[in-house]
């Protein structure tokens, strides 16, 4: 009895501390929040589609996937398909904001924002695999920008007969 | 039932309650540890972020103590080392091309070395950018920056408490100490008066 309770708040201690230094000691500032499909099922020959919904932190604005200046860095989705099989992001539209600090507007993504990842089976064998995906961004406040970031998940696709 | 076999069953159920108050006592602590971990985690970032439209993160770690050496490449390839610069006032600017605060304050910098480059101002940029020499150089012509600008490494960054959000600005006295730090972006008057304050220094290294 003492050895699994021991054990429990040694877990509890880990994931406290786990929460104060996340991965990399840097916190993320956009969290994966929901897919609307847990595993996309596709046709060997077909498509499908998936909604992948991100919350950007309180405060803070990314850059969206077509920023209005070329300095700036574009929130992109880089999915590695296994071969016979394409995942194509589709990012929303950013939405404009003037800051204090910028004579021109930016186009950013605040607040909840989702990408549609179509997929397409190009004759595939039926499969089930994890698809890694890294959302690359970079973020800022109203006063300060932060190094570029990636949030990496994976998307489960099972090609069906 | 005998007498000793209704102790035995008596003291048996006195430790199983005795565990199972143990085990509650250790649950409500370890959902406690939990809750206050996540409280306190998400007030950490909360406070990270917490700024106004002119607010300051803290990047105090540094203050009056010596500045971290360290030797960078300038965009003409010279080899810049910040103790070379003992004797003057020195303002240690962190930034990145893909920072929009860091473009406010780049023609307030270049005011102020203007007009404080007699009196022993050395304004040093320090940029954090992965993507390489030449679109910093471009940028720096474009901004048409007047002060020394280095390409920045992690190592540096580290050395100069992480670094995280930019603008980064250290000022540090003419004896090589850090008189402030300043981490976002800040009016030009508040700048000028560190650069002021740097500038009152002593060379001399007080102990």
């Amino acid at each position: 009895m003492r050895i699994w309770l021991l054990a429990l708040l040694a877990l509890a201690v880990s994931a406290a501390a786990a929460q104060d230094f996340p991965p990399g000691g840097k916190p993320q500032w956009v969290e994966l929040v929901s897919s609307s499909t847990p595993v996309i099922q596709v046709a060997a020959t077909g498509g499908a589609k998936t909604t992948l919904e991100f919350r950007v932190k309180p405060q803070m604005h990314i850059n969206s996937h077509q920023p209005h200046s070329g300095l700036l860095i574009p929130t992109e989705l880089a999915l590695s398909a296994p071969k016979g099989i394409t995942l194509q992001p589709q990012y929303p539209a950013g939405h404009d904001i003037n800051l204090p600090f910028e004579s021109e507007k930016l186009s950013v993504y605040t607040g909840e924002f989702s990408i549609e990842v179509n997929v397409q089976a190009k004759g595939t064998s039926p499969v089930k695999v994890m698809v890694p995906a890294e959302l690359k961004y970079q973020a800022c406040n109203d006063n300060s920008c932060f190094p570029p970031k990636t949030l990496k998940f994976e998307l489960e696709v099972q090609v069906a007969q | 039932m005998s007498i000793d076999s209704s102790r035995v069953a008596e003291n048996a159920g006195g430790h199983r309650m005795a565990n199972i108050l143990t085990l509650v006592v250790a649950i409500l602590f370890i959902a406690g540890i939990i809750f206050y971990g996540t409280r306190g985690a998400r007030s950490a970032r909360q406070s990270a972020v917490k700024v106004g439209a002119i607010g300051t993160l803290s990047t105090e770690g540094l203050n009056n103590k010596m500045a971290p050496d360290f030797e960078l490449s300038s965009l003409d390839g010279k080899k810049v080392k910040l103790s070379d610069y003992r004797g003057k006032a020195v303002v240690l600017n962190f930034w990145a091309t893909w920072c929009g605060p860091c473009k406010i304050e780049m023609p307030w910098f270049v005011a102020l070395e203007n007009q404080y480059r007699a009196q022993g101002l050395e304004i040093i940029g320090v940029s954090m950018d992965d993507s390489g020499k030449d679109g910093v150089e471009k940028f720096a012509q474009q901004m048409g920056l007047n002060y020394t600008v280095v390409m920045g490494k992690d190592s540096v960054g580290e050395a100069y408490g992480g670094v995280e959000g930019l603008p980064t600005t250290f000022y540090i006295g003419r004896d090589g100490k850090v008189i402030d730090s300043v981490s976002g972006l800040i009016s030009k008057s508040e700048i000028e008066d560190n650069i002021k304050k740097a500038l009152a220094t002593s060379a001399t290294a007080k102990s």
